[in-house]
């Protein structure tokens, strides 16, 4: 790909710049890499995208699109196989050691589990500080236990306890707090509400909200559910089988959503107003196995547009709307057909109570 | 609930209480619950975590941990059986054959080493009376494959010979849903069926279970943290706060005017697409700890309307609204709560 879909040309150097990453999973050891035909996984197939300084791109798709491989090859916690990884204007795709940990200081990544990512050994106050151990932080550019506490709306009687006597939503908090730590310039959180009660998904939400308006860092978030980042992203990339098939500023991918799984994660959506009758499968089949992807389009096999075309050949990204870009060979027809939720709710209307 | 008669009752909880043993002291995590669902309906059971909703959805088939029991209280389904002072004996019988269950992990009710098939043929020899012969086993396994392709799974001849792990999480899902509709049971109990999957999955597995409900009359409870989801395909809600069921109706009507304050916050936290882009609603405080002695209204202190009465007297359960049941002071025209002092909206 010669030029790179996402923020034009406004931003000289974005903060992150990923062109054309690859990452490929080979089958077997390697001896079966000289043997036969190489077999494996293609999790990230050549995926561009760019992350503006404080900006909040959110990348969305279901289980086995790549999202989460691509998240970690762009921080380098995964060898990318193609491609290229700049931040800050450097190029770190091939930087090791005393190198790669100084840009890691600067972008970190909040892991999906809390409690599978905080020592159970560790008490929280040593578990805030232990990033400024890894990176030999000087102590007059070090936040206190008690200042981090606060930035992430914890009691500060939690310093002194143990990662399995917090709270899910608590244990998401510590492990923000950590990532603040370093006052990076980019933080990318995998599932940062996953398995959160509503309420309490809701307040780390807020929690992210505000800490970017104080601290004006810039986001990468990662979720399978589009409602998520349509509170707090900017910009959307949707994937699929490891390609972004969809990317755009967050109203035009809610409003004017022009590929058709892009339709169908909205649609999708569980809506106060909605019954699971009327709405019925917003989209048929499941996403097939990442080892062996259907030719053409991934998509086609699910795809109510799909016509011969879809099945032979792959799509590119286009810019159909300005800023917005799709990977789909019948985006116009799709964008002429009435969105399916709506076509079947009518208006919409809020949810709940005032 | 007036002019509703015994037979069209599927399962009617009548003063259930469950305690917990832990540390030497007894915990009751629920002090009565009264709950019923009615024939051919699903009912939600909603709540957050620690709102004892599954301990609840547990006790029913008394599938409690070994810690726990059921302390007072009656079961009753379909106005005969008393499944609380049910000999172990008996209830076995009850179990999948009147009362089935689905749970979050599909991997927790499937065996790993034995192929799907296999399952879902001993599934139904367990509860045959007679002596299962070959040609039982045979007949059980056709069924099967018709059950699989009843839920919606492509190819159930090749699914019967594969084993759980060759399945996607949906598939699984799938399949212990065919396996608690193998014998064909009045109730099924569904704790969270939905919660470990993927949004275009979740929707494909609640139109299946809406689907299955209204072919076969099937009742359901389903037991859940999200409120779009009972939106999606429940008639009627049952809201659970802190071990105790503090509103109940139809669900139109709950979502329409909630008359509980907790079922109203609760409402206010669904991100709607609507709201894009505003702050979101939270249930600011947390549940109150079931250890110590709890006077009052158990929601009190998160409550926006709170009032003295609400610390010191426990609030009578009412009619209020359309909703059938609901637990407050403020629904209560007998409490001494002032209505003159509720903030506006």
């Amino acid at each position: 790909m010669s030029e790179s879909p996402g923020t034009p040309a406004l931003h000289p150097a974005p903060l992150l710049q990923i062109q054309d990453l690859s990452v490929f999973f080979p089958d077997g050891g390697q001896v079966a890499q000289f043997v036969g035909p190489r077999r494996g996984v293609r999790a990230v197939d050549g995926v561009s995208l760019e992350v503006a300084e404080g900006e909040v791109v959110g990348i969305v798709g279901e289980s086995g699109s790549g999202k989460t491989t691509l998240a970690l090859a762009a921080l380098r916690l995964t060898r990318a196989t193609g491609g290229s990884i700049h931040f800050g204007g450097a190029d770190i795709t091939h930087l090791s050691g005393s190198g790669l940990r100084h840009a890691r200081r600067h972008a970190v990544m909040i892991f999906q589990d809390p409690h599978s990512s905080l020592s159970p050994r560790m008490k929280v106050s040593s578990l805030l500080m232990e990033p400024y151990h890894i990176h030999d932080v000087p102590r007059g550019e070090r936040y206190s236990v008690a200042e981090l506490l606060r930035m992430v709306e914890l009691p500060e009687r939690l310093a002194n306890r143990y990662p399995h006597e917090l709270s899910g939503g608590q244990a998401r908090r510590v492990g923000i707090a950590r990532a603040l730590a370093l006052r990076p310039r980019l933080i990318v959180a995998d599932e940062p509400t996953a398995g959160l009660d509503v309420s309490a998904a809701g307040a780390i939400l807020n929690l992210l909200q505000s800490l970017r308006e104080q601290y004006g860092t810039a986001y990468v978030i990662i979720t399978h559910a589009l409602n998520v980042v349509g509170y707090l992203a900017d910009r959307i990339a949707v994937m699929y089988l490891g390609r972004v098939v969809e990317q755009g500023p967050a109203e035009s991918i809610y409003d004017t959503p022009l590929h058709p799984y892009t339709r169908a994660l909205i649609a999708a959506i569980p809506d106060m107003d909605s019954r699971a009758a009327d709405a019925a499968a917003p989209v048929r089949g499941e996403i097939p196995s990442p080892r062996n992807p259907p030719p053409g389009c991934h998509f086609h096999p699910r795809c109510p547009f799909a016509v011969e075309q879809c099945r032979t050949v792959e799509p590119v990204l286009e810019e159909a709307r300005p800023a917005q870009w799709v990977a789909c060979h019948r985006w116009r027809e799709v964008a002429a057909t009435p969105q399916l939720p709506d076509a079947l709710r009518g208006a919409e209307t809020g949810a709940g109570s005032g | 609930m007036a002019g509703v008669t015994a037979g069209d009752v599927a399962l009617e909880i009548e003063d259930l209480a469950v305690e917990y043993q832990s540390r030497g002291s007894t915990v009751r995590v629920l002090p009565g619950v009264d709950l019923a669902v009615n024939r051919g309906e699903i009912l939600g059971l909603v709540g957050e975590s620690g709102s004892g909703k599954s301990t609840l959805a547990l006790a029913i088939l008394r599938l409690l941990p070994a810690n726990g029991r059921v302390a007072g209280g009656r079961i009753v389904l379909d106005g005969a059986t008393n499944l609380a002072s049910l000999s172990e004996e008996s209830l076995r019988r009850v179990r999948g054959r009147r009362i089935a269950m689905v749970f979050q992990d599909p991997l927790t009710s499937l065996n790993p080493v034995f192929r799907i098939g296999s399952q879902m043929v001993d599934v139904q020899a367990a509860h045959c009376d007679h002596r299962v012969r070959r040609r039982d086993r045979s007949e059980y396994l056709a069924r099967a494959v018709s059950l699989l392709r009843q839920v919606g799974l492509p190819d159930p001849e090749q699914i019967v010979r594969a084993y759980p792990h060759q399945l996607s999480g949906g598939m699984r899902q799938r399949v212990v849903i065919a396996m608690a509709l193998s014998l064909e049971p009045g109730l099924l109990i569904a704790d969270e069926p939905t919660s470990a999957l993927d949004v275009t999955l979740e929707a494909q597995i609640l139109a299946l279970l809406r689907e299955i409900q209204a072919d076969r009359d099937l009742s359901i409870l389903f037991v859940t943290h999200d409120l779009s989801v009972v939106a999606q395909i429940c008639h009627r809600v049952a809201v659970m706060y802190a071990g105790q069921i503090v509103e109940q109706g139809e669900v139109a009507d709950v979502f329409k005017s909630p008359q509980h304050p907790y079922t109203e916050a609760l409402l206010a936290t669904v991100p709607s697409r609507a709201q894009r882009g505003r702050a979101l609603a939270t249930v600011p405080g947390q549940v109150p700890s079931l250890l110590g002695e709890l006077t009052g209204c158990r929601f009190a202190s998160r409550c926006r309307y709170q009032q003295e009465i609400c610390h010191s007297e426990a609030p009578r359960v009412v009619n209020s609204g359309a909703s059938e049941a609901v637990r407050c002071h403020m629904r209560d025209p007998s409490s001494a709560f002032d209505h003159e002092l509720v903030p506006s909206p």
